[in-house]
């Protein structure tokens, strides 16, 4: 029969909260009660069995349907006017529907019509980065500039380059078995680093200097770098080196341009 | 970690939409797999992170900046995940599916089959207790926030975390993985 007081310190050590007086009992308790000491190893070994289950990827297209689900107007930068506001109202009042149903497909029916005849449809072909997630006003448009593969010695993954605002936005999404480091290189007079934004779950290092940036790694990695700029900043580079054992085995230059 | 999100989530008030999807990003993974862990079922757990994002959103001009967003993010994550295994229990009895490979290919067997062994005792415990075991170990919570996220006293976390682990201890033993 084990002693509650132990079973709860031997839960207190697992967990890492147990003080150093405490374990000294412990370990004072576990070396005269073999039954305890069998208990206690039974416990970090279910711990351990825990620790070393692999996560579970989430669907690829998790999180574009949950931005999708999202409404756009939420959270609007720009507040409605009373003029859009009152005729929101107004057609929202329980009057008859029928009517406002008629008389929208007699509308519809018309600019059809118009549109069909002035050859409207086929006047501008339409830029698939402009659609690249956009949701809202046009200042918070994300432009996806460049989308990098890499794949080299056990690293493979993607980089994408995206413009919103004044800010560029370095995505990285790389998979490995080993340990990796990678390196920017800017203008500091022209780029400075606003944010690292790396997943919950990465271990990372990330430092910064002038004109710099390094990021360190062991496995798998999701993380993203935020650049500021000012405006008219076409022509700038950003160096990206990633190396392995302290060599370059894999380098590129994003191009900054304004769209 | 705090201050980041704090920032992003300032920032997506104001109208920034990139600024959610980077909260996406940072937490979706892990929202997913506590929601795994508690349903055991791959495209359940894929519905529930969806709707949990979509709160979060819905309801991002009511989080209170003195607590850590992430406290807030889990008490969703469990409540959501409550609330389908009871919707589930009134239907039908929970079996645990588990993934296969075509979804995630890159684990190798050893993984696979520890994944599936740990995912299988998880089910045979009580919700309350496994709800324990995932935010202590999946979801790497401490006690303190533990008690937050369940509205449970601290020591009530305790007592509930020592017999959850105690009775995965006891199905690992049965099935030889703890000898």
């Amino acid at each position: 029969m084990i002693e509650q007081t132990y079973l709860e310190l031997m839960h207190k050590a697992i967990d890492g909260e147990i003080t150093e007086e405490e374990r000294k009992r412990l370990e004072a308790y576990l070396r005269t009660h073999p039954q305890a000491e069998h208990y206690f190893r039974q416990l970090q070994q279910t711990n351990e069995l825990l620790q070393n289950v692999p996560s579970v990827e989430p669907p690829a297209d998790l999180k574009a349907s949950i931005l999708n689900s999202l409404d756009p107007t939420r959270y609007s930068r720009t507040p409605k006017s009373s003029f859009l506001f009152s005729l929101q109202e107004w057609f929202r009042r329980p009057a008859p529907r029928l009517a406002y149903a008629f008389a929208m497909g007699i509308l519809v029916g018309i600019l059809s019509y118009v549109l069909i005849l002035s050859g409207l449809f086929h006047k501008t072909p339409l830029d698939q980065r402009q659609l690249y997630g956009t949701m809202g006003l046009e200042s918070s448009r994300i432009l996806l500039l460049e989308e990098l593969p890499v794949q080299v010695a056990d690293l493979q993954g993607k980089i994408i380059l995206k413009k919103t605002d004044q800010r560029f936005l370095l995505e990285a999404n790389l998979q490995s078995f080993s340990g990796n480091e990678i390196r920017f290189n800017f203008n500091p007079l022209n780029i400075r680093i606003e944010a690292f934004l790396p997943s919950e779950q990465t271990p990372i290092q990330f430092r910064t200097g002038e004109g710099r940036a390094e990021i360190t790694w062991r496995g798998n990695t999701h993380f993203t770098l935020e650049f500021h700029s000012p405006e008219n900043i076409s022509g700038e580079i950003i160096q990206f080196f990633l190396l392995q054992k302290g060599k370059i085995i894999f380098q590129h230059q994003f191009q900054l341009t304004d769209s | 970690m705090k201050d980041i999100d704090a920032k992003l989530i300032r920032r997506c008030l104001e109208g920034d939409k990139l600024a959610f999807e980077t909260l996406v990003d940072r937490y979706e993974k892990i929202v997913f797999n506590a929601a795994y862990r508690i349903v055991a079922d791959y495209d359940d757990a894929r519905d529930i992170t969806q709707n949990i994002f979509l709160k979060i959103y819905q309801n991002l001009d009511r989080y209170d900046p003195n607590r850590k967003f992430f406290s807030w993010l889990y008490r969703m994550t469990i409540n959501e995940a409550i609330n389908f295994v009871n919707r589930q229990k009134k239907s039908e009895e929970l079996s645990p599916e588990l993934i296969s490979w075509e979804k995630n290919p890159e684990e190798n067997l050893e993984e696979a089959r520890l994944n599936e062994q740990i995912q299988h005792a998880l089910m045979k415990i009580e919700v309350n207790y496994r709800i324990v075991i995932v935010l202590r170990h999946f979801m790497d919570c401490s006690y303190r926030e533990i008690g937050y996220i369940l509205e449970i006293p601290e020591k009530t976390v305790k007592s509930r975390l020592y017999s959850a682990r105690q009775m995965l201890k006891e199905i690992l033993e049965e099935e030889g993985m703890v000898p």
